[in-house]
């Protein structure tokens, strides 16, 4: 959208209310991330999604349960999106962290995820959960609007070589006024020398 | 900054192939900070990466933002990269196969091959932290405000802080996988909270002297309708506030139909 449009319905909008309400949508777009009324803590508890927003910053955290999908690979897109329901976490300052950037991402090693490194290749053949033991019920999370706690009960399993290797996991995440606490605990993989990895960031070095 | 080292990481032995259209990248120096408990600073430049057992660590700090690690299993190792990654839009998208590269801030957590479950607990702290003695400052801060805390515990991890939010005493914070007590220590201001279901909840000591417990039962069971949530070392009263043997046990009312996983608060007075 261009920025003449926005102005020009704000002038000629018959309700002046509204012509104020798209303005400051406007600018709340433009002036970046967490800037505008949007404050607060918002659990979108049918979609199991979460975001914590404060003037200068808001996290996204992205799970699934036995009540959503995990993730879609359709049209050729989201090729790489086993993991990003599980329990990924972002964290956005300026808005323009992520620009361009997940042609690079190490899709196993996104923030707050805990994987098995099985040396799984993601594709669209394993990017949805078809196992129903993946997918568990406790999900959720409580929050007055303001702060909020988070948790899932995690579980995947990666299928290599005919071989299922699973793991398991409880998470925990506290959102507070300066700092998210993400919690991480019971960390059981099926295969005692299964090497584990809980990604904390990934983002455009220096990125503003 | 005077009497502490610094030490910079040009390399590292697995450093990644430098595209030389994307060498000015790497003329730039690197804003990756990591700070060690021997009051060491690491800077990263561009390029480099390292790792250190997490017992090890104070602080990473990049674009004004902090990472602590408050625990973690004996042998987890924490990696930060500030170096180059490669990929194309073809492998995550209908896009070309053209290979595009961008310097990385990378972290992350290796948990190692244990017999036993593992675990790890870190924080962010977004700001305008701009150099070691301002992040030393807030490190130290948030870590002082965590007054309670149980990480390893995968059946009711759980966290109190102090002054967590600015109208909030205390709040305790926890995810009990099944019915559970938090546990105080005998000087902390956090009571002990105990939950009769499996649920995740925050209960707070407002400024007003105000106590709200607010919960949500995950696992949305049908035949749930209430959780009854006991503060230990809290005397409180109110509609849905009754004196326990040790505290105060509040009853909250759980939604259901389209709203049930939502939250429920209700607040006690404090007497």
């Amino acid at each position: 959208m261009r920025r003449h449009a926005y102005t020009h319905l704000a002038l000629r909008g018959a309700n002046l209310t509204i012509g104020l309400q798209m303005r400051n949508f406007y600018n709340q777009v433009l002036a970046g991330s967490g800037a505008g009324g949007l404050l607060g803590h918002k659990r979108f508890h049918l979609s199991d999604y979460s975001v914590h927003s404060r003037a200068s910053f808001s996290f996204s955290l992205h799970c699934f349960s036995n009540r959503t999908l995990n993730t879609e690979c359709v049209n050729g897109e989201g090729l790489q999106n086993r993991a990003i329901g599980d329990g990924a976490l972002f964290l956005h300052v300026t808005g323009r962290e992520f620009v361009n950037h997940p042609p690079v991402w190490i899709w196993s090693l996104l923030p707050s995820v805990t994987s098995l490194q099985s040396g799984l290749q993601y594709s669209c053949d394993n990017a949805q959960i078809t196992d129903s033991d993946e997918r568990r019920s406790f999900v959720g999370a409580a929050t007055d609007g303001w702060s909020a706690v988070a948790c899932m009960d995690f579980f995947r399993i990666d299928v290599v070589s005919n071989a299922s290797l699973s793991l398991s996991a409880r998470k925990m995440w506290a959102f507070f006024d300066d700092a998210v606490l993400s919690v991480t605990a019971g960390i059981q993989p099926s295969n005692a020398s299964a090497n584990v990895t809980t990604g904390i960031e990934q983002r455009i070095l220096d990125g503003r | 900054m005077e009497g502490r080292r610094r030490k910079h990481f040009h390399r590292y032995q697995r450093l990644a192939t430098v595209s030389l259209q994307f060498i000015s990248l790497f003329i730039l120096s690197s804003s990756v900070l990591v700070r060690l408990v021997n009051d060491t600073t690491i800077e990263l430049d561009a390029g480099a990466r390292v790792e250190l057992d997490t017992s090890l660590l104070s602080w990473v700090l990049h674009n004004g933002t902090i990472i602590v690690v408050l625990a973690a299993s004996p042998g987890t190792i924490l990696h930060v990269a500030a170096a180059s990654q490669s990929g194309s839009w073809s492998k995550v998208t209908q896009g070309p196969d053209d290979v595009v590269s961008l310097p990385t801030f990378l972290v992350f957590l290796e948990h190692g091959t244990r017999a036993g479950p593992s675990f790890a607990a870190y924080a962010q702290l977004p700001g305008a932290y701009v150099d070691a003695a301002s992040a030393d400052a807030a490190a130290a801060h948030f870590l002082s405000s965590v007054l309670d805390s149980r990480y390893g515990d995968g059946e009711g991890p759980f966290v109190c802080r102090s002054r967590a939010n600015a109208s909030m005493v205390w709040t305790v914070m926890g995810a009990f996988f099944k019915p559970s007590r938090s546990s105080s220590t005998p000087q902390s201001l956090c009571p002990s909270i105990s939950t009769s279901a499996a649920c995740s909840f925050m209960v707070a000591l407002h400024t007003s002297g105000i106590i709200s417990v607010t919960i949500s039962n995950p696992n949305r069971e049908s035949a749930a309708h209430s959780i009854v949530v006991v503060v230990r070392g809290v005397r409180a009263s109110g509609p849905f506030c009754a004196p326990s043997p040790d505290g105060t046990a509040v009853t909250v009312g759980l939604p259901s139909g389209t709203d049930s996983g939502g939250s429920s608060t209700v607040s006690c007075s404090t007497v």
